[in-house]
């Protein structure tokens, strides 16, 4: 598939962007993680000190743009199904090759890299002494590393892709039972879903702040899982549609976003917030309740499609 | 208050100061003296935190500035240094009143207490009459006790002066020696650059730090 698809292309340019900002920024960080000393008046740590601040702006935009940037992603992915014979959805695209599955994997393991950096950054540039700089810099090879490979996947991936192969629709790629994996999910994902709420609730209420980190990992996890076998049905009120995708859709009012907004908004505050405990030992106490604000938006918007859905029909999917 | 130590300011091709070192004790009026060029205006903006070293270490109010992140510098700037700068850099647009109240903006102080604060030091100045008069239209001396009264209007402990003289007549920097003399008896510390022989030998200094290199 042509990379001059204007999506495609756009996300091509905020790859080569984003490279060469971390190319920078890899640099700067080898410099940084050997040779950071803040008490230290010397030429070499003045110019360091510029330097970390430059790479802090870059990468705050960087991955600011990030953010959005993975909803443009979904949403092209959405738009080239049409072009696909079988595809419904985006998530007829990623299956279209097999790069497709690992590239949104990475893409939401950057998502939340890109939150975790943003959020240490934040801290670290809200005091005099930069106490933080040397963590933030020492995440930056690792996110050079998982951007990378994401780059790797996405030109592997919409190189591979060929729009004369038929591909799978969503239907047949979330049926429940093509792996135990996703059997266990279907089964069991609203009780996942309500555990990995009570514990993020009770770490909130108990004021535990890394738990409360924790606990939104696995509220992510049930959190997707929730939305695919447990509340899709009822936004596309088919009891056999289970698609992550589709509700992306204008068909069904683009209530998706609402969803994925969320549930980032929510998790990626709360992991981030963990996060920033561990490193500083103290809690950033507005990020959690905003954090909390958003799973529990999150917890709403997934209960009110099935309460809805049985207040009009009196019966459950 | 004031305390460089080995500092060193390079600029592109131009070294302007290099291990350069003083202590200005609180309460003290020090007079940087050296010809244009020794690097007098480069120390003033290393000590207001305009500018950052290329090596070395400052001290000013207890803390240190060489390392301020920006957002940091201008809440120390605001905080505790008012500065005289040598062209007075007002806004030639606003009224005296406007100008002398302008480093209040960004504080939570209320506008009737600004108000209150800004006459009492124009009255001391002798600008009051001034007041709702556009700056950009009165004289050089009335302009520079504008720029005076503005770097004062924060109650800064430690006050710079940018070759304050140099666009005075005789009577006009006899009037300046005056103020700086109030200035100095409030208890504030006073950095003085300049080149005129008039306000080095006036004896206001504590302190005379020659900068040729």
């Amino acid at each position: 598939m042509s990379f001059l698809i204007p999506d495609i292309f756009v996300q091509m340019i905020l790859y080569a962007v984003l490279t060469f900002f971390l190319c920078i920024s890899l640099f700067v960080s080898s410099r940084v993680i050997f040779h950071w000393d803040f008490s230290n008046t010397s030429e070499k740590q003045y110019l360091l000190e510029k330097q970390t601040y430059l790479v802090s702006v870059l990468m705050k935009y960087a991955f600011a743009i990030n953010i959005p940037a993975f909803l443009i992603f979904i949403y092209s992915n959405d738009k080239l199904s049409a072009y696909l014979t079988g595809a419904m959805c985006a998530a007829g695209v990623l299956n279209a090759t097999v790069y497709g599955k690992y590239l949104i994997i990475f893409k939401i393991i950057n998502l939340y890299l890109s939150a975790v950096w943003l959020t240490v950054n934040h801290f670290d540039t809200r005091l005099e002494t930069m106490p933080y700089t040397t963590v933030k810099f020492r995440m930056i090879p690792m996110l050079f590393a998982t951007f990378c490979m994401e780059g790797t996947l996405f030109i592997m991936h919409f190189a591979s892709i060929d729009p004369a192969v038929p591909v799978s629709c969503c239907n047949v790629i979330f049926a429940e039972d093509t792996s135990v994996l996703r059997m266990f999910f279907s089964e069991h994902a609203v009780s996942l879903f309500a555990a990995a709420f009570i514990l993020t609730s009770a770490a909130f209420l108990l004021k535990r702040p890394v738990l409360y980190g924790a606990a939104n990992i696995l509220y992510a996890a049930a959190g997707i899982a929730v939305l695919i076998y447990g509340v899709s049905p009822y936004i596309y009120e088919l009891p056999t549609h289970k698609c992550p995708f589709c509700i992306l859709q204008s068909g069904y009012g683009y209530a998706g976003y609402w969803f994925y907004i969320a549930l980032f908004g929510g998790t990626a505050s709360g992991i981030s917030a963990g996060v920033q405990t561990c490193i500083s030992g103290k809690a950033p106490k507005r990020m959690i309740t905003v954090s909390m604000v958003c799973n529990c938006a999150y917890l709403l918007l997934c209960a009110w499609y099935p309460a809805s859905y049985y207040l009009t029909n009196g019966t459950w999917l | 208050m004031i305390k460089f130590t080995s500092v060193t300011k390079k600029y592109k091709d131009v070294t302007p100061l290099e291990n350069f070192s003083m202590d200005i004790a609180a309460g003290e009026t020090a007079i940087l003296s050296g010809r244009s060029g020794s690097g007098k205006t480069t120390i003033l903006a290393l000590a207001a935190a305009l500018t950052r070293p290329t090596s070395g270490n400052i001290e000013v109010n207890s803390k240190q500035t060489a390392k301020l992140p920006e957002e940091f510098a201008s809440l120390f700037r605001r905080e505790s240094v008012g500065i005289i700068f040598q062209n007075y850099n007002l806004m030639p647009n606003l009224t005296t009143l406007d100008n002398v109240t302008l480093p209040l903006l960004p504080t939570k102080i209320p506008f009737r207490q600004q108000r209150e604060r800004a006459f009492a030091l124009m009255e001391k100045l002798g600008i009051a009459d001034k007041a709702k008069t556009i700056a950009g239209r009165l004289s050089g001396g009335e302009q520079q006790r504008i720029a005076i009264a503005r770097a004062l209007i924060n109650n800064p402990p430690v006050v710079l002066a940018d070759e304050p003289t140099s666009n005075l007549d005789a009577k006009l920097t006899e009037n300046l020696l005056e103020i700086f003399a109030g200035i100095k008896a409030e208890g504030r510390t006073l950095l003085i650059a300049t080149h005129d022989k008039v306000v080095t030998e006036s004896g206001i200094a504590d302190k005379i730090i020659r900068t040729e290199l």
